[in-house]
């Protein structure tokens, strides 16, 4: 009885962590068909609850710069699971992020990996394959 | 065995009466002693048998409702320049950036500060307290009183919080917390005042009588403020609902529902 | 402590946290400390072109400010203050470029939109010499 007891408690803990990791619909924001990739130095580093955001500048064609936001994992999942740090990131550092664009095609993606100036990648802790 | 059923179903009816006398409204000029645990610490919120929560207070400068006379006026806070202008960019535009009217949590001080009320739960076996506000984005908080340390802010690792990191310890009757790691993003007390990320908050927080919280606060902020300094309000217990009604609970309130108001606000 | 009761708990405190996170998803947010603390992205024109800059300030308990031009990929300390009279701002810049080459001027501007969520900016002019220019860099 203590067994089953158990087993229910860890599922009803694994349904009940669900809430915290994906609050939101990956698919109503961002779509998985199609893939964007930057390059660009990065302005800002919002390293906080839920969603690590990182802030750069992308020149277009025209030659202008545009300021993109990526959207990343949480920073517990970047720091736990994917290998970063809070100093990962560095402003004036130029990077290349791999993700998917916004549907509403603004200035916003979901990270899936970002590479730094040292040629490493790390992954970006996407929230993509996760359901809501 | 009669005899004994008797006794027990007696001292039954005696502790139900005497349990709604403990939570019963005091009579005007009646001051009901601060309620304490077996061991002798002292409730600072909910006891057993009591309704009610703690309410309306002041401000931890000027006079103003529940504020301590000892508090200093607005113009011997000592800001830097900076500082004291951007109290007055906010006070001539009426406040209307505020984060909290943004449903944003506010500091710690802000919190206790705000309408709907908030609830001091202590668990002494997990050295914790929790602090619930019933108003805002209906956030709570959480003070430790295992000895942890203070978080160090220059630790790249250490994540800047609205409501910073605290740990608390108790002085006889007067719990003493700690708070830092705070982050830029909130208005940290009533009265808009600014802080930096460099700010360090003392509170002592004691219970001088069943229906008073006396809130102490010192200030340390070298980002924003030349100086060390102090103020603090009293706290009122509230033994009814914000409706009228004896059932003195936090109501539900989220800020986030409904909040019209903040495309409205304009500094004309 | 029961099954029931240990139920309760977590999911009373997992529910608050997901109220919470959710409540710092409905709104962006603000750097409310010192008002130049934080990047700064905007461009100054020279030669009728413009020259993308970035701007890393850093606000110290002594009310000193570091702070970090990057310009054309050069990462220059330069000198800034601000006079929180009129909000205004001026920056002097006296180094190098990572090529070697001297990267000098001074810029002086005042802060819009001091209080917004969006938006607040440095607008003002740059001057080095005989040149000079429009300066303008938007709080990131």
């Amino acid at each position: 009885m203590k067994k089953i007891i158990a087993g229910m408690s860890l599922v009803f803990m694994c349904s009940a962590a669900l809430p915290v990791l994906a609050h939101h619909s990956f698919a109503a924001q961002y779509d998985s068909e199609k893939p964007i990739n930057l390059t660009g130095m990065i302005t800002k580093v919002e390293w906080s609850n839920p969603h690590v955001y990182l802030y750069i500048d992308v020149e277009n064609d025209q030659g202008e710069y545009e300021q993109w936001a990526l959207e990343m994992g949480a920073p517990a999942v970047l720091t736990r699971i994917q290998g970063w740090s809070r100093s990962t990131l560095q402003v004036g550092d130029e990077v290349n992020v791999e993700g998917r664009h916004a549907r509403d095609g603004s200035n916003l993606a979901n990270a899936r990996s970002v590479t730094l100036t040292s040629g490493e990648t790390l992954g970006a802790g996407s929230s993509e394959n996760i359901t809501p | 065995m009669m005899n004994k059923s008797f006794s027990n179903i007696l001292l039954v009816l005696v502790l139900m009466v005497f349990s709604q006398l403990v939570a019963a409204q005091p009579a005007e000029g009646e001051v009901i002693p601060t309620p304490r645990m077996a061991n002798g610490q002292i409730y600072l919120g909910l006891s057993p048998g009591q309704t009610g929560f703690w309410g309306s207070s002041g401000r931890i400068f000027g006079t103003r409702g529940r504020s301590h006379a000892t508090n200093l006026e607005e113009e011997d806070i000592p800001f830097h320049p900076w500082a004291r202008a951007l109290l007055k960019y906010r006070q001539d535009n009426n406040a209307k950036d505020d984060p909290h009217a943004r449903c944003l949590p506010g500091g710690i001080v802000r919190q206790i500060q705000t309408v709907n009320g908030f609830q001091i739960l202590q668990q002494p076996e997990l050295n914790r307290i929790y602090l619930v506000f019933g108003g805002g984005p209906h956030t709570w908080r959480v003070i430790h009183t295992d000895g942890r340390p203070m978080v160090d802010i220059n630790d790249p690792d250490t994540i800047p919080t609205y409501l910073g990191y605290s740990t608390g310890h108790w002085e006889g009757d007067t719990l003493v917390v700690e708070t830092n790691g705070f982050n830029e993003k909130t208005w940290f007390a009533s009265g808009s005042l600014p802080n930096t990320r460099f700010l360090h908050l003392t509170e002592r927080i004691s219970r001088p009588d069943f229906e008073t919280l006396r809130y102490e606060l010192t200030v340390d902020d070298p980002g924003a403020y030349s100086e060390t300094w102090t103020g603090g309000f009293d706290v009122a217990w509230n033994w009814t609902g914000w409706d009228g009604s004896d059932k003195a609970e936090l109501h539900e309130y989220f800020c986030q529902d409904n909040n019209l108001d903040v495309m409205h606000m304009t500094n004309e | 402590m029961t099954f029931v009761e240990s139920f309760k708990k977590y999911t009373l405190a997992t529910g608050l946290m997901a109220l919470l996170l959710m409540s710092w998803s409905s709104w962006t947010l603000a750097q409310e400390g010192h008002p130049l603390q934080g990047t700064w992205s905007g461009d100054r024109t020279s030669n009728g072109e413009k020259v993308r800059i970035l701007l890393i300030l850093n606000h110290m308990p002594d009310q000193s400010i570091e702070a970090t031009l990057i310009e054309n990929g050069s990462r220059i300390p330069v000198d800034v203050t601000l006079n929180p009279e009129d909000w205004s701002v001026s920056i002097t810049v006296d180094g190098q470029t990572r090529s070697g080459e001297p990267l000098i001027y001074s810029a002086n501007g005042t802060i819009e939109n001091l209080g917004a969520v969006f938006g607040r900016k440095i607008v003002g002019t740059w001057r080095a010499g005989r040149d000079s220019g429009d300066f303008q860099v938007t709080m990131n």
